[in-house]
């Protein structure tokens, strides 16, 4: 097993633009912001701040990341980097609106009922499949949601590295299944629904 | 709570093809319900320009044919002049087949070297004697400019908005 992630990855593909930023080349920023973007919209809103926070807090991690350009030793730690900076800046907003409005629901769903309603067209589209997998992804602990959410949208040879930036243990996901993929399956699996779809 | 049993055996084997369906699954229904905001990857792309640049933004100070050059519903732009600080840029789009256009353009001032940044790809040019300058088989798409007074020593480059073409 390697370590470092492989070619087809979004960390190294972060790494090269990254790279090439640094020497004067941007080119393959824009590349690289429309395929990590999703990634960090994930992250921040599975800590529990709006929409309109969230889209501060992944311009901002993305500002910092040009700010910060030259402090950052090792262009492979990029993704990480991103994905901590938007954890870490989500967090604060969040522990602060608390502070600032004791009471304050925790759950950004519970804040923003509609957040986990299916959208009009999402409705209609909705295969029974789909839908037995968000009733059971729903019910996993939050920290499992996160992980599965952001490594949804990382490639294969991320989780390992995604899984790290949001400080869960090695091996929480990437060569074995871990966990929180492991509780998905045998809570799919003991629904008899399930058996119907597969 | 000790987890079952079947659910640490599960986590010790390797990630499947039903892993992969899940995931997918997972993604696909986040996506749905909860989106990335359409004009957020514009928007971040244009602060990081702007930001690594240490650039002056450019406003639309004119624009014919073009109903919104921001937000999700981008029109057809086919003349938008530019301006910042005294500086002044006019761009005429004029279509060359379906999915490439030619870029003609008029700067106020003499000795300003231009750069177009299309998705993923830049080029340069310097305005002639006239202040004109050409880009030719421009594919369609959004793109913006970064203009460099080449005769003022010290002068920040000024960036425009981006303009769909």
């Amino acid at each position: 097993m390697h370590t470092d992630a492989g070619a087809d990855s979004l960390a190294t593909r972060a790494a090269t633009a990254f790279r090439a930023f640094r020497d004067g080349d941007a080119s393959g920023m824009s590349r690289l912001v429309d395929d990590v973007t999703p990634l960090l919209w994930s992250v921040a809103r599975q800590q529990g701040v709006s929409r309109q926070h969230a889209e501060d807090v992944v311009q901002n991690a993305w500002l910092k990341l040009v700010e910060h350009a030259a402090s950052i030793a090792d262009p492979q730690s990029v993704l990480k980097w991103l994905i901590t900076t938007t954890k870490r800046d989500a967090w604060t907003r969040v522990a602060r609106a608390q502070r600032e409005q004791p009471g304050t629901a925790q759950d950004v769903r519970d804040v923003e009922p509609d957040a986990t309603a299916p959208s009009p067209e999402g409705a209609v589209v909705a295969a029974e499949e789909s839908t037995l997998v968000r009733s059971h992804f729903a019910r996993l602990p939050a920290r499992c949601q996160t992980l599965l959410r952001a490594v949804a949208f990382a490639d294969r040879p991320d989780y390992a590295h995604v899984a790290a930036a949001l400080g869960m243990p090695v091996g929480s996901i990437g060569p074995t299944r871990g966990r929180c993929l492991a509780k998905l399956r045998a809570s799919l699996t003991a629904d008899p629904r399930w058996e119907m779809t597969t | 709570m000790t987890p079952p049993e079947n659910e640490l055996h599960l986590a010790g084997q390797p990630l499947d093809a039903l892993d992969a369906v899940l995931l997918a699954e997972i993604r696909d229904l986040h996506s749905d319900l909860d989106p990335v905001p359409g004009d957020l990857l514009d928007r971040v792309k244009f602060a990081m320009s702007v930001a690594s640049l240490e650039a002056q933004v450019a406003e639309i100070v004119s624009d014919e044919g073009l109903a919104s050059v921001r937000g999700t519903d981008f029109s057809r732009a086919d003349t938008v002049t530019f301006a910042r600080d005294g500086l002044s840029v006019m761009v005429t789009i004029e279509s060359a087949g379906t999915a490439r256009v030619d870029i003609v353009g008029w700067v106020s001032e003499g000795e300003v070297e231009i750069e177009l940044r299309e998705r993923g790809r830049t080029r340069t040019t310097s305005t002639d004697d006239d202040g004109r300058f050409v880009f030719t088989g421009v594919e369609r798409g959004l793109v913006n400019f970064v203009l460099r007074r080449q005769g003022v020593a010290g002068a920040p480059p000024v960036i425009t908005p981006a303009i769909e073409l």
